[in-house]
This record gives structure tokens, sequence and C-alpha cells, in this order.
């Protein structure tokens, strides 16, 4: 299998190559430079599988999923929060830093199963990775729970709530759902107008607001404050008479 | 162990006194409100922050980062278990009256929190391979050098866009030297970075204490084991 690993940390570098030497991988370049990556990626059709970061300077792990979404990829990095959005550009595995070679491992079996057609790599080679900045109408989402991508359906939720780390999505059916991630990273993955900034640390639905006062929306039996700085943006999206 | 513990209740302030002044190493100061709590910690460093729920968690919620890297516990009569959900929650809630039980958890935990640093995860990447785990060893070295000489000058500069940079790519090496506390600590101080939050001097400090304990392993570890840099 010929792969390449792109990551700005050499200590990472060394860590995956040492791996892929153990596993017989056919190591065709190491690149901490990700704008050189980009030059290969566009020489080499013969990359079966690509290590990935995701923080970079420049360019990110995301920018190369982008310009190269038949790349069959794994990525490698610290950060936590982006495996949902990672898992939209049908990555083979997301692993964690610093990466076991166990985890290591599972991650390349994975990408010889989906290079032997016994993956799920059918629809993925028929129909580009979905970037969801391109899917503007949504009807669902699939979050992270335990470890589990849960679907919820976008017209079920009528507030989202900043609580740290997490965010406290609030359904109308069903039990509420705490998840790892921001409020700003789960924005980016629902309708712009649908889904509105009320306070710092509010979302709401905007289908599901029952009234609006100077600075509280009652919605669905419930009343959210609206910050000053949110209140106009929120106004324009309503379908308003004056 | 330097404490300070924020209370409003005067019979809960002696309560607390009486429990942990018994302690030999803990030196107690006590304030009633959380704006001298602020003033305090801007002028002294502490250990730890011991703070009644009811007086201190809204300020928290909002004014987290000025606490950052303090670790911190809560009292109430009625422990909210949705303070664990914050970006940096305490390490612990007590219920009202505090008691002995308390502060034993809290040297417990502090101790806990001390940093027994190990190599364990590059051994085992690379066993079999000395030359190479000598190489790691000494990237390591140069990246946690590179952060000390770094982060006092990009904060200086207020260089937020390169101080996450460097901080990003250390938090990860403290998992890679099993140093927990200080990956949730560079971890939080990324976040706040990112959210734009400006740090607070103790967090700052920390940043480079933590890296310099860490150095200091790692210089420790290529004596012991009397590695070279080829």
């Amino acid at each position: 299998m010929n792969c390449i690993i792109v990551d700005d940390d050499l200590f990472y570098c060394k860590t995956l190559q040492s791996f892929c030497e153990r596993l017989d991988l056919n190591l065709l370049g190491v690149f901490s430079d990700p704008v050189k990556a980009m030059g290969i990626l566009s020489e080499r059709e013969d990359i079966d599988l690509v290590f990935l970061d995701i923080h970079m300077p420049d360019i990110s792990g995301f920018d190369i999923l982008k310009s190269n979404p038949k790349l069959n990829v794994v990525i490698s990095t610290m950060d936590e929060t982006k495996a949902i959005e990672a898992f939209d550009y049908n990555v083979v595995d997301y692993l964690l830093k610093p990466v076991t070679l166990d985890r290591f491992i599972r991650a390349v079996n994975r990408a010889k199963e989906r290079l032997s057609g016994n993956g799920n790599s059918a629809s993925y080679k028929e129909t580009p990775a979905p970037n969801a900045s391109d899917n503007t109408n949504p009807k669902e989402i699939y979050v992270n729970v335990n470890k589990r991508l849960v679907k919820i359906e976008l017209d079920n939720i009528y507030i989202i709530e900043a609580k740290g780390d997490y965010i406290l999505i609030k359904l109308i059916e069903g039990k509420n759902q705490v998840v790892h991630t921001t409020l700003k990273s789960i924005m980016s993955k629902l309708p712009e107008n649908i889904f509105v900034r009320v306070h710092r640390s509010n979302v709401v639905n905007i289908k599901k607001i029952v009234d609006i006062e100077d600075s509280s929306i009652l919605i669905n039996k419930e009343v959210v404050s609206i910050s000053k700085t949110y209140r106009e943006n929120l106004l324009s999206k309503l379908n308003l008479i004056n | 162990m330097k404490i300070l513990y924020i209370e409003d209740d005067v019979i809960d302030q002696k309560n607390c006194q009486i429990i942990l002044n018994q302690k030999e190493d803990i030196n107690l100061t006590v304030v009633d409100q959380f704006e001298k709590a602020f003033d305090f910690i801007s002028k002294e460093k502490i250990d730890v922050l011991i703070s009644d729920q009811r007086v201190g968690m809204d300020h928290f919620k909002d004014h987290w980062h000025q606490f950052l890297g303090i670790p911190y516990f809560i009292v109430s009569n009625s422990p909210d278990e949705n303070l664990n959900t914050l970006l940096q929650p305490p390490l612990q809630l007590f219920q009202k009256p505090f008691q002995v039980e308390h502060s034993d958890n809290i040297v417990k935990k502090m101790e806990s929190l001390k940093a027994e640093p190990n190599l364990s995860y590059a051994e085992n990447i690379t066993e079999g391979a000395p030359d190479l785990l000598t190489e790691m060893v000494f990237i390591l070295k140069s990246q946690f050098e590179e952060g000390i000489d770094k982060i006092p000058y990009l904060y200086e500069k207020k260089n937020t866009e390169e101080l996450i940079q460097v901080v990003h790519k250390l938090i990860s090496k403290f998992s890679v030297l099993s140093m927990s506390e200080s990956f949730s600590f560079f971890n939080r101080v990324e976040k706040c970075l990112r959210d734009q939050l400006t740090l607070n001097n103790f967090a700052y400090k920390r940043l480079v204490t933590d890296l310099q304990e860490g150095l200091n392993f790692i210089n420790f570890y290529i004596k012991q084991h009397e590695l070279h840099n080829s």
C-alpha cells in the first residue's frame, strides 16, 4: 500500500513513519509542509492512503480533503472536536495523538478493506465526499454521543445551548442530547436561515419561536434571552410585517 | 499549600478555617467577595481555590479564564452537577458543611495532580530501535525548549495566532510524557486563546512552569539513559 504522511510536527512524523515501517507500508514521502504535499497529491495517482494532520500552518488538513475528495485519508490529530466534520469527508479513520500502534493497525486495516472494496467506499467512489457548506438544506444532523453517531432531525431541535466544552441540544420530542463540540462548530453544519444565534450561549430554531419581546424569546414554552449584539441579525431572518 | 477560600457566610468561613488550619502545610486566606479573589490572585500565587457555589459560580461561568490553571473546589448546600460541564470544571463538589473529610480529599486530589512524567509511550513505540528512541527524545527536548523560549516572547508581543500554534503543538506532548494535568491545562489555554479571551498572568506563568517541568524530566531521562544526540 502506497502512503504518505502530512504533518508539521516532526515528533509525529517520526512516530507514524516507524509505524509504517513496522507494517511494511510503502511510504512514498513524509511532508511537514502541507503545500508540498498538495504538490505530490496533484502529480501522483498511485497514493493509496494519506495520514493527515488537521491543524497545520497555512493549509489545514480540511483544505487538503476539500481539494482531494477521492483520497483515502486517516486523520491523525490531537483535536477531538473535528471528528464529525472529518467523517463528512468520508475519511477512513480518525486517530487521536499520541497515536498507539494498535490503533494505527486498526486504521490501516480499515483502509485495506476500503481499498479492496469491502469497506464503505462504494458510495464514496461514486459521489464526492459531502461538503457541509455545499449542503444547504440538510434535514438532519449526526452527532457523536458516547462514541455513537446519533441522528437528530433538525425540525426536532428548538434550542442549542453552549455548556463549556459541550453543547446541549434541546429537542421537542425525545431526550435532549449533550455533545462534545462548540456552538460555532455545530452552526457550520446547520442551515443559517433557520438556526440563528441569539446569545453568546444560545442558538434557536426560528421556526419554533412563539413570540419575541425586547430581550427575550418564547420558544417551546421556554424563555431565552436575546443579547443586543444578535437581535438585529435575528430580526433580519424573520418574515416581518412592519 | 496556599488556599484561597471565597465565602460570604461568616459561620462557614470559621468552620472551614478551623478544619483547614489543622493541616500543617496549609496556608489559608479567606475573602468574602469574588472581586476580592480577583485582586488577590493578581498579586499572589495560590495553589487551590475553594469557593462557595452561590458566591462564585456566576462569576466562574463568565470569568473562568481569569482562573485558568488554578484548581478549584466548590462547596454548597446543593452542589450543581452541571458545573462539571464547564470548560474548567471544579475538581470536586462538596456538600456543606465543610468537613475534615473534604480537606483530606483536597490534599489527596492535589497530590494526585502532581505530575510523575515518564517516557513509556516513546519507549513502547520505538521498542527494539534505540536510535529512534534517542531521536524522538531529542525532538521532544527541542520542542519543549522552543516553547519555553517562544511563549514569553509571543505573549509579550500579543501574537495570539502564533501563540496558539505553539501551544497546540505542545498539548499532546504532555500526553506523551503522561503529564495529564498539564495536558488539560494547555488544552484549555488553546481554547481560551482561540476564543480571544485574555490569559491571566497566573496561566501564562504556568505555561512556562509546566514546560520547564517537562523539560527537566526529559533532561533527567537523557542523563539517566546516557543518550547522545547524533
